[in-house]
């Protein structure tokens, strides 16, 4: 019995290699509905890479923790050490919290951060927190967006200093997060604006045009006249999406003062936005 | 646990300014090449220079080239980062190969005894024995059996051969262990003595003879048939026919100097060992079944024909192939014709550099024929050409292919895969000095970078034609940097998707012209500066025009600069503006 059931394991496992088709759902699909989770985790020490991401797949619909952290931990390929980690996040099942936090110091620590965010469980706020200041802007974008899982609107302090990050992939990935807080997200932007970087102080008035934050109304009107150009441009668009007419005398009195002939026109545009 | 931290977390807001300056905010982005158009560029949509470095990839391997890694951290400095290409000669070649193979090389003094032959042959054969002498040293460590396997890599990269992984990482094993730059150093010096050899001519007689590197013949005017091996052979002239057989051979030399050839087989092929072929002159034809003209697998492969209207016809590996070693193919005066099946016409695979350098007339590149592509329903080839990087995914990152064209009116085709493209962690690049050039390609191709790979296709002077179906033409997709440069002319760009300067799933794309008015056509939205922002953070898609009357998908548009999404941008460039 064991013999027949590891040969159709065989047969099924042998349907895995090739790109995306119903037949390699089916056999994926096959291979769940048997249970044997020891079968399935051997086979993925013993293929080639497509056939481990499809095997590794299954061993995440059977929840199969433990067959995920020895391949997360024992594997010698780096896609299966991933896929693996990835798949621990998505099982959601506390018990991956052990092997997760093993790996936490770990190359994977940016995977392993963002597993522990779909893991849920707020003792793991910290060690998330930790990771904001990683060298790898990887590293940083995940555990932002885990400790918006975790902590929810108490994240809202620690995003804002991301809008400022060196790059843009974090920066932008703190963006949505901090716009679904609606004001809060916008009243933290304000608290920090000042020290923002130019990329940041960009990031924070599409923030306020975006939520039509009145109370950061004068930094958008001392925006278009008193900063570099790319700021002022930042402003000049924050207010078009705002489209309230009351910018445009504003609008007019700044196309007067500003230099960058990119500013002008986008005051144009602005302008004509704020009188539909 | 979670109000505990909320109420950190008010405190903390209260108190950000006071302690903000000491924190991330610190990490100012440090400028990478001086260019206020493009700072214009990329801070009119929230972004510094910084920002197109290639963040996330965490796959690197031992076969990563540092080239590589530098181009994906600064994009911007793509062409800084290349070796020049200022003399298409094999020796300097190789020095190109050296410097991207980046490895540390101490040249050492090799003394050779004296050698019982003419006079005009001494100097040669003694600079193969040094070589030979070199490579025995290089190459001790593999036994019989690992040196025959080396035939073997090709089958890494050639689709009609299905490995396991556990063959392939053998294979990958194997390559990994050769000594590259320390070949390519034995390769220039034989190299020297092959050019002095030829600029000399000496005057020779006819005869083999016996060597302590093996067989030497010089054939006479006539039209003759080099089938068995040597280690050197030099043909004084007419039409001749050679037949190369594909085997690992230590280090071997043809010289042809005159007549119009055929060259059949594994022509300037190095495996496990060096083999440079030279054809001085006249319309010579050559044609590979397997591998050919100019390979490195495991070693270095040099083919240079010097002058007439040449015919070089491939199948899978070849015209400039290198993995795990190098290749080249070097051609100099005549309109030539380069066809070939797959991975050909400079091509890096693994551990390899690959160049076709061409230094003069109107040259047909084409490649394709033999492989489907597995999209479109089949329709297309697959071509892998024309200055293309290969990795084995996920394996092996992939190595440089360089495409290096001096001048001439030339005509590039491919379907999917090529001219200046970049798979899975490679480098793949194609260069063309002068010339009215028309690139025609389906897919993945005209400065494309896919999957934490670098693709950069450079035209310099002449009205080029760039046509593409879709995803290139300055396209980066999957954590990758595609750029197409084009620095004169009135030009014309026709695609249908995902090109003309796109970034895609988190990729940075970026089409730049520098000078003429130029034609941008274009069907859908995802293109002309466009970042695609699906995959968590989106990617940079930036098209830049920085002179001239130029046509754009949305009319004429001179003087502009337009954000398309968060991440993408068209700026076009009036001189009346100066910098910002």
């Amino acid at each position: 019995m064991i013999g027949v059931l590891a040969a159709t394991i065989g047969i099924w496992v042998g349907t895995l290699a090739g790109p995306d088709s119903p037949t390699r759902e089916t056999a994926q699909d096959s291979l769940v509905a048997s249970g044997q989770v020891h079968g399935v985790a051997n086979a993925v020490f013993e293929n080639n890479w497509r056939t481990r991401e499809g095997l590794i797949s299954v061993l995440e619909r059977m929840g199969a923790v433990a067959a995920l952290a020895d391949i997360a931990t024992r594997h010698s390929k780096l896609d299966a050490q991933r896929l693996a980690i990835r798949s621990l996040g998505l099982v959601g099942n506390p018990e991956a919290q052990v092997p997760l936090r093993f790996l936490l110091k770990s190359e994977h620590r940016d995977l392993v951060v963002e597993a522990l965010g779909l893991v849920g469980d707020t003792s793991d706020i910290v060690r998330t927190r930790a990771l904001l200041q990683d060298e790898r802007a990887d590293v940083r974008r995940r555990a932002a967006l885990a400790l918006v899982k975790l902590a929810g609107e108490g994240a809202v302090g620690d995003l804002v200093l991301l809008l400022g990050d060196p790059h843009h992939s974090v920066r932008f990935a703190v963006f949505d997060p901090l716009q679904s807080y609606g004001h809060l997200g916008a009243q933290a932007a304000l608290v920090v604006y000042d020290g923002l970087p130019m990329v940041g102080k960009q990031l924070a008035l599409r923030l306020f045009g975006q939520l039509h934050y009145a109370p950061a109304y004068g930094i958008l009107e001392s925006a278009l006249v008193n900063e570099p150009w790319p700021i002022q441009l930042a402003a000049v668009r924050a207010i078009g999406v705002g489209g309230e007419a009351t910018w445009v005398p504003i609008l007019k009195n700044a196309e007067n003062k500003v230099s960058s002939p990119i500013v002008g026109m986008a005051i144009q545009d602005a302008i004509n936005d704020c009188n539909k | 646990m979670d109000k505990v931290y909320c109420w950190i977390n008010g405190v903390r807001l209260f108190l950000l300014c006071c302690v903000m300056p000491t924190i991330a905010f610190a990490q100012m982005p440090q400028i990478s090449i001086q260019d206020s158009v493009l700072n214009t560029a990329l801070w009119s949509i929230g972004l510094t220079q910084a920002d197109l470095a290639i963040r996330g990839d965490t796959l690197g391997d031992v076969d990563r080239f540092a080239l590589t890694q530098r181009v994906l951290e600064e994009p911007a400095r793509a062409m800084d980062l290349l070796p020049a290409f200022d003399k298409l000669t094999g020796p300097d070649l190789l020095q190109d190969a050296l410097l991207l193979l980046g490895g540390e090389v101490s040249p050492e003094v090799i003394s050779v005894s004296d050698v019982d032959v003419p006079e005009g042959l001494k100097a040669l054969v003694r600079a193969l024995m040094a070589c030979q002498k070199q490579l025995d040293q290089i190459y001790v460590g593999f036994s019989a059996e690992e040196q025959h396997a080396f035939m073997s890599l090709i089958h890494l990269v050639d689709p009609g051969v299905l490995l396991s992984e556990a063959a392939s990482d053998s294979l990958i094993a194997l390559g990994r262990r050769v000594d590259r730059p320390a070949l390519v150093l034995s390769t220039i010096r034989l190299m020297e003595a092959v050019d002095v050899f030829v600029a000399l001519s000496p005057t020779l007689e006819i005869g083999v003879f016996d060597t302590p590197v093996g067989r030497v013949v010089v054939g006479g005017d006539t039209a003759d048939v080099y089938a068995e091996p040597a280690a050197l052979i030099i043909d004084l002239g007419g039409d001749d026919h050679y037949i190369y057989q594909m085997s690992p051979k230590r280090v071997s030399v043809v010289i042809d100097l005159g007549g119009d050839d055929i060259h059949t087989g594994a022509s300037g092929s190095g495996i496990a060992g060096v083999n440079v072929v030279v054809d001085v002159q006249g319309k010579d034809r050559y044609f590979s079944e397997g591998i050919g003209q100019g390979v490195g697998m495991g070693g270095v492969g040099v083919l240079v024909d010097l002058a007439g209207d040449d015919f070089y016809q491939a199948d899978v590996g070849g015209q400039g192939f290198g993995l795990y070693g190098v290749g080249i193919l070097c051609d100099g005066a005549g309109a030539d014709r380069y066809e070939g099946a797959l991975l050909v016409q400079g091509v890096g695979a693994p551990g390899g550099v690959g160049i076709l350098a061409d230094e003069a007339g109107v040259d047909s590149y084409r490649a394709g024929g033999k492989y489907k592509d597995f999209r479109e329903a089949g329709q297309y080839y697959q071509s892998m050409a024309q200055g293309f990087g290969y990795g084995v995914r996920p394996l092996a990152s992939g190595g440089i292919g360089i495409l290096v064209d001096a001048a001439g009116d030339d005509r590039y085709e491919v379907d999917y895969f090529g001219q200046g493209t970049g798979f899975w962690g490679s480098v793949g690049v194609l260069i063309d000095r002068q010339g009215k050039d028309q690139y025609v390609a389906r897919r993945y191709a005209q400065g494309c970078g896919v999957h934490l790979a670098v693709g950069v296709l450079v035209d310099e002077i002449g009205d080029d034609v760039f046509v593409l179906w879709g995803v290139g033409q300055g396209c980066g997709h999957d954590l990758a940097v595609g750029r197409l440069i084009d620095l004169g002319g009135h030009d014309v760009y026709r695609a249908t998707w995902l090109a003309q300067g796109v970034g895609n799933a988190n990729g940075v794309g970026w089409l730049e012209d520098l000078g003429g008015d130029d034609v941008y056509q274009a069907e859908r939205e995802d293109t002309q500066g466009f970042g695609v922002s699906a995959r968590d953070y989106g990617s940079i898609g930036l098209l830049i025009d920085r002179e001239g009357l130029d046509q754009y998908r949305l009319g004429r548009e001179n003087g502009l600069v337009r954000s398309l999404g968060d991440y993408g941008v068209l700026v076009d460039w009036p001189l009346i503006w100066g910098a910002q």
